[in-house]
């Protein structure tokens, strides 16, 4: 079985945000939140490097160990999904997620409880596939369809990478004995320790 | 196996041998009696500078003032009038007063002695998360998701500067010494040094100290403000110098996202502890580990080192504070500790019940009791008219709305969602668009909210 990774090589990635736009797009995410963004650092500056970021789906999960009510749960493609019915909208994985994944809409009322949302790697969640409350609740489960993540599928660079961890960690060395390491597949190590890309 | 048993499993190999932990507040009794203790997730905890009383902020919407001694934390007050989970607290130094920062963004300044609110203060747009108060407790600052630090005077009860800058949640703060310069760190990974003027009614970016690169979740003023300690999303523990920006020390951080911080009061300890699950106490004059021990039950939400830097107060993933007795050690015996956890029953057939344990229960008991729980009791709930159970603090919606919970006022509350049934209530978002999952709950609540079913339902 495959294990879906994401990789992001900062190499490549030119800020044109159409992982975000893609994304926002083929889930109708509601406004105000992102489940993916483009970081830059060094911005105008010599060594200026951009990331596309979002839930890397981590092998072992931080947030799955902080969630007081067990939200969380990791499919056999090792993609991690919650399930927004049981979320009690405490914030706590938000402290615990490296890559800034969680996102908190501001609720309407004066509790500011809102259901956490993040990137499904286009997998869908606990609802019946391809039924109407899977796709407002989590958005398209292109997963389900065949597909791979659409903003990896729309990065005309390819800085974003998505799909079965061998495959994607393979595509990654070749352009690493082409061109040299550069700065990296940020974030890779981290997300999946001991799986080197 | 359920994913909280893997979880413990996952940890237990690197559980050492000597903790020694006394469980305190493990909720009980309701809101009539108040004290007892928290009903729902410890987020925060800190002692008072003599180290006498402590203070904890919960989940269940409450800030709980405590006597300390030894081991042993008494509750003398619970402050449950607020409008959502409170995420930080802290004594101003000074007075009989304490603050409280909540998930709807607001500020409270509390008076300890008479148990009752003397400010609430307004302005953040997200939660508010991390409070820090000047050594003379004229100042209190406040961080927010809402990417701003915002001063309030605590003598005139008015705010002060709102310091911007933040590209993400603000999570920490720390007033230098003097209190006219502010550190704060957030998600942006940024380090940020304010300089207060006007006695904290201006303020403006002085530098960064520092770019971590990975989100800041904690951080601590040491000594004479020279130094920073800060825990980041990364696990790391890094001492900054503050004047130069320079790292003094990168010391052996946690695998994973360091949660919480403490320095005890003499300033010669300082704790970390993370989502692994890991405490780790450091000497600050030498950065040597002096105490690390491995918590079996997941992450370390909240630390506060005693004053005799021999024992600590933690706080886990549930609603019991913890004690753990550095000096000596005392050993722990895993095997008789239970952490049930009622949310992660995958057991129970009947939907209606699964609902209720998974979602309903971390708000609401069935039983008389309300164990102190964020929201009241659903004993008895259908006849009774909203909003009227004595000695919970509903929110103003509620107390003047006059209907009756019946199966049909409560199908509307879950098929249109609180916020839009009942607008300003202080439940949280809570939708089930299923017709069958409806009638499911409301059949459950009506066979387990009665009496007699009600009497057996103690632990929910």
């Amino acid at each position: 079985m495959a294990r879906m990774k994401f990789l992001c090589d900062a190499e490549r990635c030119i800020e044109c945000n159409a992982c975000v736009t893609a994304c926002k797009n083929e889930h109708e995410v509601p406004w105000g939140v992102n489940r993916r963004r483009v970081v830059t650092i060094n911005d105008g500056k010599p060594g200026e490097r951009s990331i596309s970021v979002a839930c890397m789906h981590c092998s072992d999960a931080p947030c799955m160990a902080v969630c007081p009510v067990d939200v969380f749960y990791q499919t056999d493609q090792g993609v991690v999904l919650h399930n927004k019915d049981l979320c009690i909208g405490c914030g706590y994985c938000f402290y615990a997620c490296p890559f800034g994944a969680p996102q908190f809409p501001q609720a309407s009322n004066f509790g500011s409880r809102g259901k956490m949302d993040k990137c499904t790697f286009c997998a869908g969640g606990p609802e019946k596939d391809f039924s109407d409350a899977e796709f407002k609740k989590y958005g398209r489960n292109r997963l389900a369809e065949g597909k791979l993540p659409l903003c990896a599928e729309m990065c005309s660079t390819k800085a974003l990478l998505a799909g079965d961890g061998d495959q994607v960690s393979n595509i990654y060395r070749e352009r690493v004995v082409a061109r040299g390491f550069g700065s990296g597949a940020w974030g890779w190590s981290r997300a999946y320790p001991g799986q080197g890309a | 196996m359920s994913a909280v048993a893997r979880r413990f499993l996952a940890v237990l190999p690197v559980l050492l041998p000597a903790l020694a932990l006394a469980t305190l507040g493990a909720g009980g009794a309701g809101r009539a009696g108040e004290p007892a203790g928290h009903g729902g997730p410890v987020r925060s905890i800190v002692l008072s500078p003599d180290g006498r009383h402590a203070l904890t902020g919960s989940f269940d919407y409450s800030m709980m003032y405590w006597q300390a001694e030894g081991e042993r934390l008494t509750p003398l007050s619970r402050f449950s009038d607020n409008d959502a989970a409170v995420s930080a607290v802290a004594f101003v130094p000074g007075s009989a007063h304490a603050l409280s920062a909540s998930d709807d963004g607001t500020i409270s300044l509390w008076d300890l002695a008479a148990g009752t609110r003397i400010a609430r203060f307004e302005g953040h747009g997200h939660k508010a998360v991390a409070l820090a108060v000047s050594a003379d407790g004229q100042w209190a600052a406040s961080a927010s998701w809402d990417s701003t630090v915002r001063l309030w005077n605590l003598s005139t009860l008015k705010a002060g500067a709102v310091l911007s800058g933040h590209s993400g949640a603000v999570g920490s703060l720390a007033f230098g010494p003097g209190g006219n310069t502010l550190f704060s760190a957030g998600h942006d990974g940024i380090i940020r040094q304010w300089r207060l003027g006007g006695a904290g009614a201006d303020g403006e970016l002085e530098k960064v100290v520092y770019s971590h690169g990975w989100g800041v979740n904690v951080l601590k003023v040491l000594g004479n403000g020279t130094q920073i300690l800060f825990g980041g999303l990364d696990g790391a523990v890094v001492v900054l110098d503050t004047v130069t920006g320079k790292v003094i020390r990168s010391l052996a951080g946690h695998e994973r996202p360091v949660l919480s911080m403490d320095v005890s009061p003499d300033g010669t300890l300082a704790a970390t502890g993370g989502a692994d699950g890991l405490i780790q106490v450091w000497d600050t004059r030498n950065w040597e580990l002096k105490f690390k021990h491995a918590f079996p039950y997941g992450p370390v939400w909240a630390i506060a080192i005693a004053g005799d830097d021999r024992s600590m107060f933690f706080a886990g993933i549930n609603e019991k504070v913890l004690h753990w007795q550095m000096v000596p050690d005392k050993p722990f015996d895993v095997t008789s500790k239970q952490v049930p956890e009622r949310f992660q029953n995958s057991e129970i057939t009947d939907p209606g019940e699964l609902y209720f344990i998974r979602t309903c229960s971390i708000c609401h008991t069935l039983a008389p009791d309300d164990a102190n729980r964020a929201g009241p009791t659903l004993h008895g709930i259908f006849g009774r008219r909203v909003g009227s159970l004595p000695g919970y603090h509903y929110s103003a919606t509620l107390k003047r709305a006059t209907f009756i919970w019946n199966e049909e006022t409560i199908d509307r509350l879950f098929a249109l969602g609180p916020e839009k049934f009942v607008p300003g209530t202080k439940m949280p978002l809570q939708r089930m668009v299923d017709a069958q999952d409806r009638k499911a709950l409301i059949e459950y609540l009506k066979r387990a909210t009665a009496e007699p079913a009600a009497s057996q339902q103690k632990d929910r």
